[in-house]
């Protein structure tokens, strides 16, 4: 059977999740291999949190926000932006490599780059094979 | 303040030739006795390589912690108690983790005399034990005092000879100084408020070089000169110079280090690091017992990583890979951890290896000043988004 990634998005509830919903109503297509999980904000997101979903198994964890200056918490997403350049520094270090995480920021009215987004990043992941940090047996 | 530099000793004949280099830090506790709730300092309590956390009340405890101890690893840094006046003799890298527990309001920076030593490396003690009876013959109880100077590691017996050998000699033999020490770069404490050693001092003549960071430390050091505890002099501009040349060979031979222990991981291809990790953690008995001696963790019983369970069929256990998030911004590379480890997982130059690429990515080292924001804890927007 051909690798089919699996992908973890996190996204926030003021914008992105906006966007993902857009792209439902609007009937955009875009691959089914993400599994979205809804925060309240981009910066409730924990450096915990990702390393955990590689370490359960994610081929690929995906980040997304609200533009900068738009975030619902005024700076909540200055602060995911210090963990995204401290996580992509982290998975270099231990191996799994930085490219296997990404941040994207989307509008509410952004379903399209949504989308795209996501078939993009799901690209990259098939093509970057399953994670190293998984086990044979996962 | 810019830092001051002195040539310092002790008023008192007998601990200017008892103590270590002049007795500089031994009057100078003895001078501020009293004058905090607490003064921390190691003494000597067996051998050389015995030692314990001394609270020093009146001026005969102050003498009784003379000497340096270079095979006595302690971590001072415990014991020093939020909203207490205290006064505390320690190395580099314990005075990092006391600045790392100050910019988390664990420690309160107006409240603590940070003295600091020079220091080139400290010894671990079974190792150094085994070492001296291996190619010297000695015992433990024959050594009355170690030394780490001009590139070699000196020992010192009761019948007044002196055994040495090289660093770069022992170290090729697998013993000499802690791993940590070895490719650690801060030599001279400059984040405390003063900071004292032998480098820089005319050979033989019993003095020690202090320089003064603060106005905190130059006030003590002005009442101690004042209350007739030590006697102070102008260095000669020539001794400046080979302090900082000493520091300068010191640093270089971290650097050697880094690239062969450090370097080592960090060249080494994704998938092999990521192995190496794997494998060098998976002993582990989660006795978190790393989490206890570690200076700089203090999130307490709260912390996520101790709602884990060390069962889980992760590659990595979340104990462990939380401790490496925590500690990519805070480790200052103590070697704690892997001292305590009952299983000899060498989590230094793990935690080492995260904080120093990410040193190098933004440029922060933790414990160097309190000024220094982390860089998870700004609020700042970063260049490029």
């Amino acid at each position: 059977m051909s690798f089919e990634p699996k992908i973890l998005a996190f996204l926030c509830n003021w914008c992105s999740y906006g966007a993902a919903d857009m792209a439902g109503t609007s009937r955009l297509q875009y691959p089914s291999n993400i599994r979205i999980i809804r925060f309240m904000c981009s910066g409730r997101i924990d450096p915990n949190f990702v390393i955990e979903a590689f370490l359960r198994g994610a081929d690929g964890v995906m980040i997304t926000g609200c533009h900068i200056g738009d975030c619902h918490y005024i700076d909540g997403n200055y602060k995911t932006v210090h963990r995204y350049e401290f996580l992509k520094e982290y998975l270099d270090t231990l191996g799994i490599g930085s490219e296997r995480l990404t941040l994207e920021w989307c509008s509410a009215a952004e379903g399209m780059k949504f989308s795209q987004k996501v078939t993009e990043f799901t690209e990259r992941i098939r093509k970057l094979g399953p994670s190293p940090i998984k086990g044979d047996e996962q | 303040m810019n830092s001051k530099s002195f040539w310092g000793w002790s008023s008192t004949e007998a601990l200017r030739e008892g103590g270590e280099s002049g007795g500089f830090v031994t009057s100078f506790l003895e001078s501020i006795v009293g004058k905090y709730d607490n003064i921390l300092a190691v003494r000597k309590t067996g051998t050389v390589f015995e030692g314990a956390v001394m609270s020093i009340d009146s001026k005969e405890d102050a003498i009784k912690t003379q000497g340096a101890l270079h095979a006595v690893c302690m971590e001072l840094s415990h014991y020093i108690k939020k909203g207490e006046r205290t006064a505390i003799v320690l190395k580099p890298c314990d005075a990092r983790a006391v600045i790392e527990n100050m910019k988390r309001n664990h420690v309160e920076r107006e409240n603590v005399l940070l003295i600091g030593l020079n220091c080139g490396g400290t010894l671990p003690p079974v190792d150094t034990m085994r070492f001296i009876d291996n190619y010297f013959e000695l015992a433990p109880e024959d050594i009355v005092k170690e030394e780490i100077a001009k590139g070699k590691i000196i020992f010192k017996t009761t019948s007044g000879k002196e055994f040495w050998k090289t660093i770069d000699e022992i170290e090729e033999e697998g013993f000499g100084r802690r791993e940590n020490c070895r490719y650690c770069d801060v030599k001279i404490p400059s984040m405390c408020d003063i900071a004292c050693g032998n480098w820089g001092t005319p050979a033989g003549k019993n003095i020690t070089f202090v320089e003064v960071f603060t106005e905190n430390g130059n006030n003590a050091l002005e009442q101690a000169v004042r209350e007739g505890f030590i006697n102070v002099g102008e260095p000669s501009e020539k001794m400046i110079a080979v302090r900082s040349k000493i520091n300068g060979i010191m640093k270089k031979m971290a650097g050697g280090w880094n690239k062969r222990i450090i370097g080592r991981l960090r060249n080494m291809p994704n998938e092999e690091r990521l192995a190496y990790i794997k494998n060098v953690l998976s002993p582990c008995i989660a006795c978190y017992a790393c989490r206890k001696a570690c200076p700089v963790c203090k999130c307490g019983d709260d912390c996520k990583c101790m709602q884990m369970d060390p069962d889980d069929s992760l590659p990595i256990s979340i104990f462990h890979s939380i401790r490496l998030l925590h500690l990519t911004e805070s480790c200052i590379g103590c070697g704690n951890c892997s001292d305590v480890c009952p299983v000899d997982i060498p989590l230094a130059h793990l935690h080492q290896l995260f904080a120093r690429n990410y040193e190098k990515k933004t440029g922060y080292k933790p414990g160097m000043s309190i000024e220094d924001i982390p860089p998870l804890s700004r609020g700042d927007l970063p260049e490029g988004y």
